[in-house]
């Protein structure tokens, strides 16, 4: 290992990656696969995360995002109905936002400058949580859910196909 | 309705944003068919996050001032330049690539240091053989902190060229040229100069000459005056450059012109300082001219067209260029050509261009020191023997050159101490007869 892989791998290790691996520790053990199975996959799955992103390569380190992408799919998969780990697989995706922002390869301080990237998400899932488990269910709010959860799928699709639309137009005159 | 025509999205997703986007439709599906809410959950931040970094940015191409300029001197070039931006944008979010420009060396890349509304730039390249080239401007992008979405940075820096040439051509625009004109004695040319006749008195400043103090004036008035003179012509140039392609094939055949090129805006600089009139033709399948002018503007003009200057796909024929040549420039003038002497469709333009009356000189940069530098160290003995009789070939041809016109023979590509005692000695640079 050279001197300058070395200071890669340490400045790959953002102030964001302890908080990312210790809710994938916890949502692996929660989940139903068996703990030590559980925990190796979660430390497996950031740590080439981590490597990755401290390749000199940029493309190579635009890839990091995937293994830590499907150990948080595949422990969420194996995680029990249940309240809190629920609230942990919604707060992994948010620790994986916020671990974007926390890119050493950008200027310092990115947690603080995208704070609305990863607060906006932390809000959506602490809203979806606490209308989950802390409001009274009936009949009528599933279906009313379910039409919302469709709308937004509907409205993120047409959103993503349409980039200019978050363009303002150049105006005609001065 | 759209306002602009040309009004282009500036926005873009990346490579990120679509993997959190499928992951996220990925994890909703999953968690729908497997009836797994914590999917559900997870899929919510993951299509969250890119319509966040989407709207939390500028809604429109961001503005940036480009300050920029070129240092060092010979060998050494250093870009180094400001990147401004105004609030609410944030420099640290922009991303700066500064490419090093074709023809130069840079032995690390840029460094880049960042402010909250300002960035510093500056690249550090070595060029290793004369050059005259455009230096691309900063590709600037807006990225938010997360790198999920991207917007180009709209920025309009000015032309920047890297021009190193030989240091001797600093001062060959001693050299007096002949004049293509019929009047005879000084030509007063209307510009402001250091010699001729009289013009005017001015202040002085601390870099004139004593000889340029009008002293009695001085004397006079009781502070510095110096004297002015309408600066004489000093006579016509013609620089002709052959962009025929060569049996050395095309990269060697760009390499050369490429130094061509270098050298004829170093010939074209020294002689417009000295007031000369200086003209250009670039000779591939047709012949592209600037005709003879001065000043500044000429400079602009014949830098523009050796940046543009291209090795032709075809080679047009040898009279062709003697023809087009006489339409543009009359005969007399000096004209240097700037030709490989590579084959024997190079060394044929000379007697052509005499015969209709252009004294030639023949600068003639030489490819053995680029196949030098392609030999691999310690080659085997048929390299060497190949080498060998390289050179002869080379010596013949400029044997051969020499009977119609003064050839030089450009070898040590940062020195053209040879072309400089060549043109200072007027009766050496015509040869033979037409």
């Amino acid at each position: 290992v050279t001197t300058a892989s070395r200071s890669r791998i340490r400045a790959s290790i953002t102030p964001s990656l302890p908080v990312l691996l210790l809710v994938v520790l916890l949502l692996g053990y929660v989940s139903r696969l068996p703990t030590v199975v559980a925990l190796a996959l979660g430390a497996a799955g950031v740590l080439v995360g981590v490597a990755l992103r401290s390749a000199p390569n940029s493309t190579v380190r635009e890839w990091a995002i995937v293994p830590v992408l499907l150990v948080l799919g595949a422990l969420a998969l194996q995680a029990p109905v249940a309240p809190v780990p629920e609230l942990l697989a919604g707060f992994g995706g948010v620790a994986f936002v916020l671990w974007l922002t926390d890119d050493p390869y950008r200027p310092a301080a990115g947690l603080r400058r995208g704070w609305v990237v990863w607060t906006l998400p932390g809000l959506g899932v602490a809203l979806a949580w606490t209308s989950t488990f802390l409001l009274p269910s009936t009949t009528a709010p599933v279906g009313v859910a379910g039409g919302l959860l469709v709308a937004s799928v509907l409205a993120i699709a047409f959103l993503v196909r349409q980039p200019h639309l978050f363009d303002a137009d150049v105006p005609a005159t001065i | 309705v759209r306002s602009d025509p040309a009004f282009a999205p500036s926005f873009r997703w990346r490579f990120r944003a679509w993997v959190l986007l499928g992951g996220g439709v990925l994890c909703l599906a999953a968690g729908v068919a497997a009836a797994e809410p914590a999917l559900l959950f997870l899929a919510v931040p993951l299509l969250l996050a890119p319509l966040a970094a989407a709207v939390v940015g500028p809604h429109r191409s961001p503005r940036a001032s480009v300050d920029w300029a070129v240092e060092g001197g010979g060998r050494e070039v250093r870009i180094v330049g400001t990147i401004g931006v105004s609030a609410p944008t944030d420099a640290r979010d922009i991303e700066v690539e500064v490419a090093v420009p074709p023809g130069l060396v840079a032995p690390r890349p840029a460094r880049v240091d960042r402010g909250p509304l300002r960035i510093q730039f500056s690249l550090d390249c070595v060029a290793p053989d004369p050059v005259v080239v455009p230096v691309p401007p900063p590709a600037l992008v807006w990225r938010d902190p997360a790198g999920l979405v991207d917007r180009t940075v709209t920025a309009s820096p000015v032309e920047l060229v890297v021009e190193r040439y030989p240091p001797e051509l600093v001062h060959l625009g001693a050299v007096r040229l002949e004049r293509t004109i019929a009047l005879p004695g000084e030509v007063p040319s209307r510009r402001i100069g250091q010699s001729g006749e009289f013009y005017g008195v001015r202040e002085a400043i601390p870099t004139d000459p004593p000889n340029r103090i009008n002293w009695n004036a001085t004397a006079r008035v009781g502070r510095w005056l110096a004297n002015e003179y309408l600066a004489d012509r000093t006579g016509d140039l013609v620089l002709l450059l052959d962009a025929r392609p060569s049996t050395l094939g095309p990269r060697s055949d760009a390499q050369l012109l490429s130094l061509s090129a270098a050298a004829a805006q170093g010939i074209a600089d020294s002689f417009l300082r000295a007031k000369a009139r200086v003209g250009l033709g670039i000779y591939g399948e047709f012949l592209t001219a600037i005709p003879l002018g001065s000043g500044r503007a000429q400079r602009v003009r014949i830098r523009r067209a050796l940046l543009g200057a291209r090795v032709a796909k075809e080679p047009g024929p040898t009279e062709r260029g003697a023809v087009a040549l006489q339409r543009y420039f009359p005969p007399g003038v000096t004209t240097i050509l700037l030709t490989s002497l590579a084959d024997e469709e190079t060394g044929d333009l000379v007697p052509y261009l005499r015969r209709r009356g252009f004294p030639v000189v023949i600068l003639s940069p030489s490819p053995l020191p680029l196949s030098a530098r392609a030999r691999r160290p310690g080659a085997a003995d048929p390299e060497e023997i190949v080498s060998r009789i390289a050179r002869l070939n080379r010596r013949t041809r400029v044997a051969r050159a020499w009977r119609d016109a003064p050839v030089v023979d450009w070898e040590d590509y940062w020195s053209l101490a040879g072309l400089v005692n060549l043109l200072r000695r007027p009766g050496r640079r015509t040869r033979g007869t037409a």
